[in-house]
């Protein structure tokens, strides 16, 4: 089984929370793998993430 | 351009895990996965070329000029149905442009966000330049309403685009919006008919009309309607349903349970205001795969001009064909929608190609053929299918602002009470 987190800042990000979210396959309509469920705060570190690098860029 | 390189050197895993994920066949994610190093080249090729301009005024003693500057951190908002392509198409244009991302897939497709991520850190871009947060529609109205968010690019629905575009509306930050269609395919007796017929069943029933420019209604000359009608029936009742991880299969299921239940009930709906289903119009029966979410390439006539159906998307493999007798009526019916994608024109007559490409309302026009893009060539639509354009230099633009710089250069002292007007 797949299993996926938020990408930010070059990081696997849980949610704080630990939600996650589950993917199908729509051939078998079988599990295919679970997500990190991102919430405000995990969106928040990404768009700082981006805003860092944007600041920091050549 | 590296990440292109390597996003073409894992093509083939990246394609299985869209596949997975979405049901498209496996040889087409393939080929998406590996045409992103196209968009990568150009728009990696652009991003030095973004340039200013010296603005020549009338006072020698003034000097303007403009500085064409990146947003900041643009929202990419992505949907299900080419996660790798659609994405690639949104970040590269925003990335050449000096931006830097926060990309939310559609929950259906998330995986091969963070793989194209990942990937291109592998190649040498920077951390925190493409970040992915993943989950539902709350994930994307946070990453929307976050303040330092500049530039929201969005694909997907109308239905989210407004709901997208209204929310970024309150903080006064502009959308790209890349929108859905209600494409025409319109066949004139003069065409040439084999080239037509792999048109119209090319532009529905590829990718299993999950595509925002499918060409749902076919719009058919009278004097060649039964025949081509008859011929599109035969060829849909041949398509292969299947496995879209093999080779041989034409037309995987569709991405979800609840885009399977759409596209029965918008054919159901379609039957009680009195279409006439001609072939499909239900789930076919796949003993390997019992479970699966497939529907069968479905054809239906006497579908009203203002029915359901012929008013909204369904975004499955379901074509309404209706017959037309001249030029002027075609161009009504193909006009009268809120939508305005793309066109399909199919006919050798030179005048009437340029004539129909003008008056059609419609980012994209075809003419004898269906569902061709590229990266130079601009994408867009027009009227409730989006603001704004993708591939090409006016991708680029679209992620810029325009700063105008003046200096006075000269010793003469400013009346303080009057706006310098004129240079």
């Amino acid at each position: 089984m797949n299993s996926y987190q938020n990408h930010i800042g070059g990081q696997d990000v849980a949610a704080a929370d630990g939600r996650t979210f589950t993917g199908f396959n729509p051939t078998t309509g079988e599990v295919w793998g679970t997500f990190a469920l991102a919430a405000a705060a995990e969106v928040d570190r990404a768009v700082k993430a981006a805003s860092d690098a944007f600041g920091t860029g050549p | 351009m590296k990440w292109g390189d390597i996003i073409a050197q894992h093509a083939d895993r990246i394609a299985a895990i869209e596949t997975g994920q979405n049901g498209k066949l496996f040889a087409e994610m393939r080929a998406q996965a590996r045409i992103a190093q196209d968009w990568l080249y150009y728009f990696g090729g652009l991003a030095d070329k973004v340039e200013g301009t010296v603005v020549p005024l009338d006072r020698q003693s003034i000097f303007n000029y403009t500085l064409r500057e990146p947003m900041g951190v643009v929202g990419v908002i992505t949907p299900w149905n080419s996660p790798t392509f659609i994405a690639i198409m949104s970040l590269a244009p925003a990335l050449a442009a000096g931006n830097t991302v926060v990309l939310k897939p559609s929950e259906i497709t998330s995986a091969s966000a963070i793989e194209l991520a990942r990937l291109a850190e592998a190649a040498g871009i920077p951390t925190g330049v493409i970040n992915v947060v993943t989950g539902f529609r709350e994930t994307g109205e946070a990453l929307v309403d976050h303040p330092l968010v500049a530039k929201v690019s969005f694909t997907g629905s109308v239905a989210a685009g407004r709901a997208i575009a209204a929310r970024a509306g309150q903080r006064l930050v502009s959308c790209l919006l890349e929108l859905g269609g209600k494409s025409p395919n319109i066949v004139f007796a003069d065409a040439n008919l084999e080239q037509a017929e792999a048109g119209v069943l090319a532009g529905i029933f590829a990718a299993a009309g999950q595509t925002c420019v499918a060409g749902s209604r076919a719009y058919i000359q009278r004097s060649i309607y039964d025949r081509l009608v008859d011929r599109l029936v035969a060829r849909a009742q041949q398509i292969t349903v299947g496995d879209p991880m093999r080779a041989e299969t034409q037309m995987g299921p569709v991405a979800t349970k609840m885009q399977l239940e759409k596209d029965e009930s918008m054919v159901q709906r379609a039957v009680t205001e009195g279409a006439a289903v001609l072939c499909g119009g239900a789930r076919p029966a796949l003993a390997e795969f019992p479970g699966g979410y497939f529907y069968e390439p479905t054809i239906v006539h006497h579908a009203g001009k203002d029915s359901f159906l012929m008013r909204n998307e369904v975004f499955g493999p379901v074509l309404a064909v209706t017959a037309f007798e001249d030029e002027s009526e075609v161009l009504a019916l193909a006009n009268d929608t809120e939508f305005g994608l793309a066109a399909g024109i199919w006919t050798r007559d030179v005048r009437r190609v340029h004539k129909m490409a003008r008056a059609l309302e419609a980012g994209t026009v075809w003419v004898n053929t269906y569902r061709a893009l590229t990266f130079n060539s601009p994408f867009g639509g027009y009227k409730a299918s989006g603001i704004g354009r993708q591939n090409g230099i006016e991708a680029v633009y679209q992620y810029l602002q325009t700063k105008s710089v003046w200096c006075e250069l000269g010793d003469e002292v400013q009346d303080p009470f009057v706006m310098k007007l004129g240079a």
